[in-house]
């Protein structure tokens, strides 16, 4: 067990030094650097979900959204497969709301999971094809945040 | 639109109802319904609670029916626009899945003899530095493939294999700590660790190629990973003949992006053999997957993949004269 523990941590490590995900287009200076804080609670939930068999991609997905200004990023899922997306929030008392859309664009039914500063969406992807993640405020001020995502 | 008028009515209707209910419940003063009417002390309760009589709980039932319906056709309602769609973020890190995915869903489909898909040995070295991203590329994916096979010894020989064109490429000494641990989780046969660490290993070349201001190469070794992927999953999909296997094969928008990354590379950087190869291969493989669903993947797709990315990863990795 303490072993598991100890692998599925230093399988995290990357991700706690991790610089902005590269893209062959120069880095947008826009986008701020997640702050370790936020990273560092998403170890946490990373580690929780990788004893449970899923395993974690080697890049986060960080921003900041504003009421109004929700953030999106395009992935790939391939059906059958289980995915969890999980953000961690700064301000800890900022609420947000993650939606996971499909192909066509509609929203897919998810586990969702919510606690203080953090915010999770569970799917298993029932088409193979190009999805959509959301993440928006649920009122409140702006906010920082971090995307951790996980399958199996 | 219709959705939106019935959304409406139903929402409509159902505050109307329970308006009504609450202001005539204020207003009554016989019995517990609503004063006004003429029903008696009902026979049947609900929760215990006295004065909702039959009529009252089929209504009630009714509301919360509606409320359901409101409530879950907001669910339908919620859908990005294509717009919407096409302005979100693609990074390649995320947006481009690991091969473990999609080996991950390849074995729920039927369960293939990883083994089987193993390549003879390629060279290590290449004329092009083009030619040596992209064999790079699948290298990193026939990691992922020993280690669905759980090989230990093959994991590790690729290993070495990566560490080499990575150090052809300028990049061998960031990745050489991870050729050390690729090789001691394989002694271990940790495979969930391997497959981390695969990722974890391109990742870092990438970043070594991006920070040599070398995008070009970044993108042809996720094109080269991808499209040896796309070949394995394919000879899967046609060994098992499942359709749930083929389906897993409908890339399109996956296959159109890999290409609109070469779209972006300097016009020296295109007209270079190897990337127009790519543009070809991937423009092919975009044209089979277009206007079929998932469910739709039959065997005459499975094979035209099948044909198109093995001709290309044979073509690349051929010994040069």
């Amino acid at each position: 067990m303490k072993i598991s523990v100890l692998l599925a941590f230093a399988a995290i490590l990357p991700l706690l030094s991790a610089a902005q995900s590269p893209s062959p287009e120069p880095p947008p200076p826009a986008i701020p650097l997640a702050p370790a804080s936020l990273r560092v609670r998403l170890a946490d939930l990373g580690t929780a979900l990788s004893n449970e068999g899923f395993k974690m991609r080697d890049r986060l997905w960080s921003g900041r959204i504003a009421s109004g200004q929700p953030q999106r990023l395009a992935v790939n899922l391939f059906r059958g497969n289980h995915y969890w997306f999980c953000a961690a929030l700064e301000p800890v008392d900022g609420k947000a709301k993650l939606t996971v859309f499909g192909p066509d664009g509609l929203a897919v039914e998810s586990v969702d999971h919510q606690e203080p500063g953090l915010v999770a969406a569970g799917v298993t992807a029932e088409t193979t094809g190009q999805y959509f993640l959301q993440i928006e405020t649920a009122g409140g001020p702006a906010s920082d945040f971090c995307l951790l995502y996980l399958f199996k | 639109m219709i959705e939106a008028l019935l959304l409406v009515t139903v929402v409509g209707g159902a505050i109307f109802y329970l308006g009504r209910r609450a202001w005539l419940r204020l207003r009554g003063a016989r019995g517990s319904c609503c004063g006004g009417c003429p029903v008696g002390p009902p026979k049947i309760g609900l929760a215990g609670r006295p004065g909702r009589g039959f009529s009252a709980k089929k209504m009630h039932t009714a509301a919360v029916f509606l409320l359901a319906m409101a409530s879950g056709l907001s669910v339908v309602a919620a859908q990005l626009t294509p717009k919407q769609r096409a302005g979100a973020e693609r990074i390649a890190a995320l947006t481009v899945p690991s091969p473990t995915e999609f080996f991950a869903a390849i074995d729920k489909a039927g369960k293939p003899d990883w083994m089987s898909f193993y390549r003879e040995p390629v060279p290590t070295t290449y004329s092009t530095r083009s030619r040596t991203a992209l064999n790079l590329g699948a290298l990193v994916t026939d990691g992922y493939v020993a280690v669905e096979a759980q090989d230990g010894q093959q994991v590790k020989n690729t290993g070495k294999d990566i560490i080499a064109l990575a150090g052809a490429l300028g990049v061998g000494a960031d990745v050489l700590v991870r050729g050390k641990s690729i090789a001691d989780f394989a002694d271990q046969n940790d495979w969930f660790a391997l497959r981390e660490e695969l990722e974890a290993t391109t990742n870092e070349v990438r970043r070594g190629m991006i920070a040599q201001r070398d995008e070009a190469l970044a993108s042809l070794i996720t094109a080269g990973a991808w499209l040896r992927a796309l070949e394995v999953g394919s000879r899967a999909a046609e060994l098992s003949g499942e359709d749930k296997a083929a389906g897993l094969l409908h890339q399109a928008a996956l296959v159109g992006w890999l290409r609109g990354e070469l779209q972006l590379l300097p016009e020296k950087v295109r007209s270079d053999a190897a990337v127009i190869q790519t543009d070809l291969t991937l423009a092919s493989l975009e044209e089979t997957m277009q206007g079929e669903t998932a469910a739709e993947f039959g065997e005459k797709r499975v094979l035209a993949v099948k044909e198109t990315t093995a001709q290309f990863i044979a073509t690349m990795a051929a010994k040069e004269p």
